[in-house]
């Protein structure tokens, strides 16, 4: 058995292609965790991972990965609809658990997800990176320190061609899901702007355009939300090719209060405006992401922090869990053409 | 020479009768002859329609169909009140009179058909005074690219009006009371119309949610300050609205702008009303377009539909399509669900 750094947490990550390299790039700038692991079910894949990042410990079995001691915290990169079986199993054997967006394909699912975590008395996360964006992170500081008033309306805009998988597209069509974009993307916008109203979807709309010629799912969607308190919402999922219109991440965010309005927008480089009763403010508009250190590391130091101190975890399971069941009643309100009211159950 | 057009002014019940109106009535091709009024108006109003005729040397009516029967007239601009409107617009039509007329036209589907009707009929020139966005000096070169192709097959759009004059400018307490529609009713048609322009063809579908937001008098009410709609267009486009009076009033210019996301490109409008300067005065900032102010391009627009005897940018179609749309958005807010719009 190796050497334990004191006061960082030993990673096992399962998944080795696609978004992993943000997570094991991440581990390496966090401080307070270790990749200690790596597993995938393509073995040359896992082994040049680990070569890559410098990883000892190389795995083609998630389940030999669980019953490894040395490992105190799974964090899971692997498709969606693998996520509610790995993490339970990992739970059960006393792992703490970062799993990606969505948390599982179905809130049944992520509801047992909570009950294992509680059962063996270990933390559970949802990867929402979008919040750790440093821009999303001051102005919803703001928000919740009463800068605007109470929040009646936010909205989430911009989109990103450069985050369309073309190699996803054939399994999706294939299987029918045109809507493949929403129904694997709309949480993180979700997310966001549920955090920020600190709300719950209550009543989703979608409308939607199948894009370009050739693409053989839906490039775009708009998801017109009422929360449980009252205020409304609107995000678009966007991946129709556009000319680059917009600076990475190509996120525009505008939240208004009873009592101001914050502006962040895509087109002006990113800007923050802060407009309320004290007058103009600019604030946060300097705050960039750097190669060493990005959301990532940052959830991921905040994650590992809450279990080595035994705190709460930033995002909460529940609170992913009804993010979740939002993005389902927006999915359905797509296939049936009429606002579906969200299953919070 | 040709003859200048023949103008007359019904009632200045809207004050958008001294834009629009006025521009009309100075306006170098044209001449004022008359102003008229409808009975059972406020004597402020009245007021206001006498001083307008005596400083423009020209008789006043208090009933304006005697100046119909007593003039010549080529056209007039209408500020009566909505449910006025189409009984006014026919009597007009009736007699070949190009109109002027304050949105909303019509108080109700059944009226707005009846005005349809005669227009149509008669042949007259109509528009409606929804200027705002499409004649702004920010939207029209833009409507014009996109509908020149620039950025290919518009697929979908997002426009926003958000005024944060706040609570000195909102509906008066009769108004929330009579009327019970409140800022979507107010701004919403200059969305509704711009959408109409990029798409080139009219909404089927509308949802929409709306609230009072803001404002104790609203919500006593139950009149909304702010609106969100979502939109489906013939032929598969889609658009989203967000329209409200706000209180952030250190935002002092109306918050307007518009994205049109086509199959080849993308257009931003950053300042829907239009580019100039904001003269910061004690409480109030006014703002002073460069160029041509999209009233006058407006009226002009008017003026050379009737010279040239062709369709005014903003026509019946789009009036109809338009307030059909916003019909069916409190309707849809009122019933939580999707609603198709009459063809
Ligand atoms: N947070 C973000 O910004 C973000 C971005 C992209 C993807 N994601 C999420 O991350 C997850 C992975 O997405 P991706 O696009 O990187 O996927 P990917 O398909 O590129 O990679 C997934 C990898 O998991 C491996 N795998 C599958 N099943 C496995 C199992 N049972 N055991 C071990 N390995 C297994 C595959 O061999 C593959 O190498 C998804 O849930 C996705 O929704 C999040």
């Amino acid at each position: 058995m190796s050497h334990r750094a004191p006061g960082k947490l030993r990673v096992g990550q399962i998944g080795c292609h696609g978004v992993a390299n943000n997570h094991a790039k991440a581990h390496r700038f966090s401080g307070n965790t270790q990749l200690y692991a790596v597993c995938d079910i393509n073995e040359s894949l896992a082994q040049s991972f680990a070569q890559q990042y410098d990883v000892q410990h190389c795995f083609t079995s998630a389940q030999q990965m669980f019953e490894c001691p040395d490992i105190d915290l799974i964090d899971l990169v692997t498709p969606d609809h693998t996520h509610a079986s790995l993490a339970i199993a990992a739970m059960q054997q006393g792992k703490h658990v970062l799993v990606e967006k969505p948390i599982a394909t179905n809130t049944d699912d992520a509801k047992k997800m909570i009950e294992v975590a509680q059962k063996n008395k270990v933390q559970l996360m949802c990867v929402q990176s979008m919040r750790w964006v440093p821009k999303c992170q001051d102005i919803v500081k703001r928000v919740h320190s009463g800068d605007i008033g109470k929040p009646v309306f936010a909205r989430m805009h911009g989109g990103c061609p450069s985050f369309w998988r073309p190699d996803h597209w054939p399994k999706a069509a294939s299987e029918g899901e045109v809507d493949h974009l929403l129904v694997h993307n709309a949480m993180h916008s979700l997310d966001l702007l549920s955090w920020m109203l600190n709300d719950q979807p209550q009543n989703v709309y979608t409308i939607g355009h199948p894009g370009q010629e050739g693409v053989p799912l839906w490039e775009f969607f708009s998801i017109n939300v009422r929360f449980a308190k009252g205020a409304m919402g609107l995000f678009e999922e966007n991946r129709m090719m556009q000319p680059q219109a917009y600076s990475m991440p190509g996120t525009g965010l505008h939240i208004i209060g009873t009592e101001g309005t914050i502006v962040m927008s895509p087109s002006k480089d990113l800007s923050v405006s802060l407009f309320n009763k004290d007058g103009m403010h600019f604030p946060g508009s300097h705050m960039y992401l750097t190669p060493e250190e990005d959301n990532f590391a940052a959830m991921i130091r905040e994650l590992a922090d809450a279990i080595l101190q035994e705190k709460p975890v930033p995002v909460s399971p529940e609170f992913s869990r009804q993010v979740l069941a939002g993005v389902l009643a927006a999915v359905e309100s797509f296939r049936s053409g009429q606002p579906v009211e969200v299953n919070h159950d | 020479m040709t003859k200048p057009i023949q103008i007359a002014l019904i009632s200045f019940s809207h004050g958008h009768q001294m834009d629009y109106g006025r521009l009309l009535a100075e306006h170098p091709q044209t001449q004022l002859v008359a102003v008229g009024d409808v009975p059972d108006i406020t004597e402020e109003t009245r007021k206001v329609a006498m001083d307008f005729a005596a400083s423009h040397n020209v008789p006043y009516y208090a009933d304006y169909r005697q100046m119909l029967e007593q003039q010549t007239i080529d056209a007039v601009s209408i500020a009566v009140s909505p449910s006025q409107n189409p009984s006014v617009v026919i009597a007009c039509a009736k007699q070949g009179i190009d109109v002027l007329c304050e949105k909303p036209v019509a108080s109700n589907n059944g009226s707005l058909d009846q005005l349809a009707k005669a227009v149509c009929e008669s042949g007259i020139r109509f528009t409606a005074a929804i200027p705002a966005t499409v004649f702004s000096n920010a939207f029209r070169p833009a409507i014009e690219q996109v509908t020149q192709g620039a950025i290919g097959i518009p697929h979908a759009a997002h426009f926003q009006y958000l005024q944060p004059r706040g609570p000195q400018y909102i509906l008066t307490e009769e108004k929330c009371a009579s009327e019970k529609r409140g800022e979507l009713a107010n701004f919403g048609p200059y969305g509704i119309l711009a959408m109409l322009k990029f798409f080139g063809c009219n909404i089927t579908h509308v949802f929409a949610r709306m609230d009072a937001m803001f404002y104790e008098r609203y919500k006593k009410h139950g009149v909304e300050d702010m609106a969100l709609l979502s939109l489906t267009f013939e032929g598969g486009g889609i658009g989203t609205l967000l329209v409200g009076r706000t209180t952030t009033q250190t935002q002092l210019a109306t918050d307007c702008t518009m994205q049109v996301i086509g199959s080849q490109g993308v257009l931003n409008i950053e300042q829907g009303l239009g580019y100039g300067y904001t003269c910061y005065q004690q409480d109030q900032a006014r703002f002073v377009p460069y160029g041509m102010s999209a009233g006058q391009c407006f009226v002009n627009d008017f003026v050379k539909a009737i010279q040239t005897n062709s369709q005014p940018t903003i026509t019946l179609e789009h009036i109809v399509n338009c307030f059909r749309v916003l019909d069916a958005c409190y309707q849809s807010s009122r019933e939580g669900r999707v609603i198709p719009i009459l063809k």
